[in-house]
């Protein structure tokens, strides 16, 4: 239900949390988008990695696939861990429970390795809705690491904000 | 700590015009700045049927002083009208009926004017209840065109006793049950709350005379005791509601504000500007 409202001629409310939600939809699709084309071909990477130690006869060559494939299928490893513990959708639902009506995120940039580190583009209508999502990311369990880059106040705020992902339980 | 962005607040009464940036916070209102031009006696004549607004350029030009005092402001304002020029209703929508549209239909039932000129809303009272308003659209159209020719941007437009109540149900009274009375300067209204709820809203025009405080004691006590309470709290806003708070609790009744908030840069107390309820 919208605000109570008596004018004789209402003006329609501002779309501000409408377009929150929208752009935040938007910035879900593409994340999920980008991680969907990544994991994939990682994932053939990983496949074509297995069949060639598989086809490896020497013990040397096999070792050689183990020393110098290991590392990389222990990365891969880490990061589909963390693609499955945290998921980019939950990333992007908890960043929504901490922000203000008035901020928006212009980008979410989501880097899956040991750890899932998170590079937000933020606009803010007002410095004091800003400051306040900064308190509540700062004051959440689940975000670490928080590090506000310069912020650019012409009319609205914008900033990047790079933090890490440390997850939890699912809300 | 506020919880919100500050709004900025225009709001209307027979003897002034104020305005102030509010936001709200755990503890209540905080205002940011505030002003208040007095006007001219009947200047503006709170009433729910006629015009409003005797003198309109008296009113204009106190509404553009009062814009000056606050610099000027660009950002969009919450008109709020005062006391005594709507009628309300506590009603109890079937579950399948819009709140909005249910109260115009029960509401423009008994209007003295075409239902085509009236203008409703609600406040939502939870357990299935609202407080269903309505109000005459030409007596809005004179406070919204004074309002614009003064330069004033509208964002929407309230009414003073709703805004009221809107605040004070962030904080139920102790122990959920108590009478608030909001003060205007032409009406006041009451609001009974029982079990964390408002159970009734009635709303009285009033004589600031000798025997004011009197006479809204006697109204809110038999408001009290219609809806099944014996010797109720009671919380004030609006103006004169200090002196009011003094008057109850000389004669031994539990009173106290409806809300406070710093004295610094305020022209009154927090407490006397029923309309800061509209911020929230």
């Amino acid at each position: 239900m919208t605000a109570r409202d008596f004018s004789t001629r209402p003006v329609p409310r501002s779309g501000l949390p409408d377009l929150a939600l929208v752009t935040l939809a938007a910035a879900l699709l593409a994340v999920a988008g980008a991680v969907t084309l990544t994991t994939r071909r990682d994932l053939g990477e990983a496949r074509r990695a297995v069949e060639e130690a598989r086809r490896e006869p020497a013990a040397g060559r096999r070792a050689e696939a183990r020393d110098g494939r290991a590392s990389s299928l222990q990365g891969l490893a880490a990061q589909a861990l963390s693609t499955v513990e945290a998921p980019p959708p939950r990333i992007l639902a908890d960043l929504a429970a901490l922000m203000p009506a008035d901020v928006r995120l212009n980008r979410v940039t989501l880097t899956y390795g040991e750890g899932v580190s998170v590079e937000l583009a933020v606009v803010a209508r007002e410095a004091a809705s800003y400051d306040r999502f900064l308190e509540r990311l700062a004051a959440s369990p689940r975000f670490t690491d928080i590090l506000p880059g310069a912020e650019s106040r012409e009319g609205a705020i914008s900033a990047p904000i790079r933090m890490r992902y440390r997850g939890g339980e699912a809300p | 700590m506020a919880l919100h962005g500050a709004r900025l607040v225009l709001a209307f009464d027979a003897s002034a015009v104020s305005a102030a940036r509010v936001s709200w916070g755990l503890s209540g209102p905080r205002v940011e700045a505030c002003a208040l031009v007095p006007l001219a006696p009947e200047a503006l004549l709170p009433s729910p049927f006629e015009p409003n607004l005797a003198r309109p350029e008296e009113v204009r030009a106190a509404l553009r002083e009062l814009r000056r005092a606050l610099g000027d402001p660009e950002r969009g304002a919450t008109l709020v009208l005062p006391s005594a020029v709507a009628r309300t209703a506590v009603l109890e929508p079937p579950a399948d009926a819009a709140p909005r549209d249910y109260a115009r239909f029960r509401l423009a039932q008994a209007l003295p004017y075409p239902p085509s000129d009236a203008l409703v809303d609600v406040v939502l009272l939870g357990k299935g209840r609202v407080l269903g308003a309505v109000v005459r659209r030409t007596v809005v159209a004179g406070y919204e065109e004074a309002a614009a020719a003064a330069g004033w941007k509208q964002e929407r437009l309230d009414l003073a006793p709703l805004a009221a109540l809107d605040g004070l149900m962030r904080r139920p009274p102790e122990g959920g049950a108590g009478v608030d009375v909001i003060l205007g300067e032409v009406g006041f209204s009451l609001a009974v709350f029982r079990d964390g709820a408002v159970q009734a809203f009635r709303s009285r025009l009033r004589d600031r005379g000798e025997g004011d405080a009197d006479r809204v004691q006697a109204e809110a006590e038999r408001t009290a005791a219609a809806a099944g309470l014996r010797s109720p709290r009671f919380r004030v806003v609006g103006p004169g509601a200090r002196s009011l708070i003094h008057a109850l609790s000389f004669r031994g009744l539990s009173a106290a504000a409806g809300w406070d908030g710093p004295r610094d840069g305020m022209p009154v107390e927090a407490c006397e500007l029923p309309w800061l309820g509209a911020a929230r």
